[in-house]
């Protein structure tokens, strides 16, 4: 996958391990506490930012990306955790779309022993800006995500997406998501999947906020999850508070197990009980990944969730 | 090349209490033949089918199955597929988000590697399946699409075909291929297996009516009523059973 590299441990900038200098020269950023870049109006990026944060004690930071008017930006943002140890990672961060401004943001929460993360991200859109995230969690122990986004100006487009695929005892996923549309022509999608297994729970908040100044507002709502074992346990609780007239919004939630009769049929044409789990797995898992805009970071994501690549 | 031995299954219709389906069946097919079972709706005839195939919620609890003299009863479904046993579904599954293509090249590489064949490579399937394709009259465009996914009951079944045509099975089960199928797409289906006929190859057509076996001509035909093979005969059994209806073997089994 080709992106600038920019690696933290424990919340401290890696200058040897980073590609600071394939960072065009007006990205201002500072490093020194957390992380802070400003896309300004000037700047061309046609390869993605792939911070990575590498963890092995509790560690406080915070990030602030700022993009200026017309500016298009990919973010790639990946934690790992470098022990098996129980440690916990607090992240708040803020993310500003100016006019017209693109936001492409990935983040990927790898497999963990004991990390326990609690993020927060709010995110404030200008007229027409453009937010699409893209949030994995490969099995983190413990996961709470906060994610408020504000339309605050007209026309701004938000689309979020989620995908959680837990299969320990003790993992435990937790999503609290706020669109708060306040001005009018506004459009936001939330899709998230999660697929459980063993004792693991996932919880799904989700809320979107239509102003009374917000007409012409088109929210969607969705979360999906596939039990794959009896143990695990799926709270979700989509919510609408609407306030305007004129709107769109629709909102759903399902919740199913494995197909028993479509995977006779795989197994059926020889394939293994594992390989058949495994496509039927990355069918339900389609809808959010194949939206992922950038080929390799796709391919990435699958790889790295052991789905099928191509279906 | 398969012989069932009395055969009795059962399903679980409530915690418990089961249900005989299958009771007492006997049956053999020789290498190169083609059999049908014909036999009113509820007399076991897709039972049969799926527990061939190995499919899960049935059980058996008497006979065996014997597959090149080896009983097949305890073999998972894929590794019958692996043996050349095939079943074209009365329903196949909507996979919504699998795609075709992928769907049968992961089926055959799946085969192959059962096989210790190493996979096929990726222009060569693509040669392979287009040809096939051709051969069942299938339009391109299903293969980039999901597995069956909005596809008519005619196209779901040119695809169960089109499986058959690739995978190549030593013994395929036509579970009512016939339903759902206007003329001119049975006489396509028929000519698709038709051209799978080889002596070493052999097929049981389940089938609630004649019409199909005008294309496909069976060497053998069985009548199933109640869980039992009641009567069995030559082709022209399926033309006596159009004519009469399945109430006269009922009534012979009956007063028998």
């Amino acid at each position: 996958m080709k992106a600038i590299s920019l690696v933290f441990l424990n919340g401290t900038f890696v200058a040897e391990q980073s590609m600071l200098s394939a960072l065009p020269s007006d990205v201002a950023f500072d490093f020194t506490k957390g992380v802070s870049l400003h896309f300004p109006k000037t700047v061309m990026m046609d390869i993605p930012i792939h911070l990575l944060f590498l963890t092995n004690k509790n560690v406080v930071f915070q990030k602030k990306i700022i993009v200026a008017e017309n500016v298009q930006v990919s973010i790639i943002e990946e934690h790992v955790m470098l022990q098996a140890v129980a440690c916990a990672v607090e992240m708040t961060a803020e993310i500003v779309l100016e006019k017209l401004a693109h936001c492409y943001y990935y983040k990927k929460h790898n497999k963990t022993q004991g990390g326990h993360y609690l993020n927060s991200l709010q995110v404030i859109q200008k007229n027409q800006s453009h937010f699409a995230m893209w949030t994995s969690d490969m099995g983190t122990t413990d996961l709470k995500q906060q994610v408020d986004v504000v339309l605050q100006e007209s026309h701004a487009t938000c689309q979020l997406h989620g995908l959680y695929a837990l299969n320990d005892d003790q993992e435990s996923h937790q999503q609290d998501i706020k669109i708060e549309h306040v001005a009018p022509h506004g459009t936001s999608a939330m899709f998230f999947k999660g697929i459980l297994d063993q004792q693991s729970r996932a919880n799904f908040k989700g809320k979107v906020h239509v102003h009374k100044t917000a007409t012409q507002t088109k929210a969607l709502q969705a979360n999906h999850t596939l039990l794959l074992s009896h143990k695990a346990e799926v709270r979700t609780q989509p919510e609408l508070e609407i306030h305007a007239e004129d709107i769109q919004c629709a909102h759903g939630a399902t919740v199913s197990e494995v197909d028993d009769a479509a995977l006779f049929y795989l197994r059926s044409r020889g394939m293994n009980k594992d390989n058949a789990l495994r496509m039927l797995i990355s069918a339900f898992t389609a809808e959010v990944m194949h939206k992922i805009p950038h080929h390799d970071i796709k391919r990435y994501f699958m790889k790295e969730l052991g789905l099928y690549e191509e279906y | 090349m398969l012989s069932i031995r009395n055969l009795h299954v059962s399903i679980q219709v409530e915690p418990q209490q089961s249900k005989e389906i299958l009771r007492g069946i006997n049956l053999d097919i020789a290498p190169g033949t083609v059999h049908a079972i014909m036999g009113p709706n509820g007399s076991g005839k897709s039972t049969l089918s799926n527990v061939l195939a190995g499919r899960a919620g049935y059980e058996v609890t008497a006979g065996e199955i014997l597959f090149d003299q080896q009983n097949i009863l305890t073999l998972a479904p894929e590794e019958r597929a692996a043996l050349g046993v095939f079943l074209a579904f009365q329903y196949p599954l909507e996979i919504p988000g699998v795609n075709n293509m992928y769907f049968l090249k992961t089926a055959l590489n799946s085969l192959r590697k059962q096989r210790d064949l190493p996979p096929i490579d990726a222009m060569d399937f693509l040669k392979l399946i287009k040809n096939k394709m051709q051969a069942v009259g299938m339009d391109e465009k299903f293969l980039n699409r999901a597995v069956n996914e909005g596809f008519s009951g005619g196209e779901k079944k040119r695809n169960e075909i089109l499986q058959m045509l690739l995978l190549e099975p030593r013994f395929a089960i036509l579970d009512e291929t016939d339903s759902g199928l206007d003329i001119d797409a049975l006489q396509m289906v028929a000519k698709g297996v038709n051209s799978l006929r080889h002596s070493e190859r052999s097929l049981l057509v389940v089938t609630h009516y004649q019409r199909l076996l005008n294309y496909i001509v069976p060497d053998v035909v069985h009548v199933m009523v109640q869980g039992k093979i009641i009567k069995s005969g030559g082709k022209e059994l399926a033309l006596t059973l159009e004519e009469k209806g399945y109430g006269w073997l009922e009534h012979q089994v009956a007063s028998s």
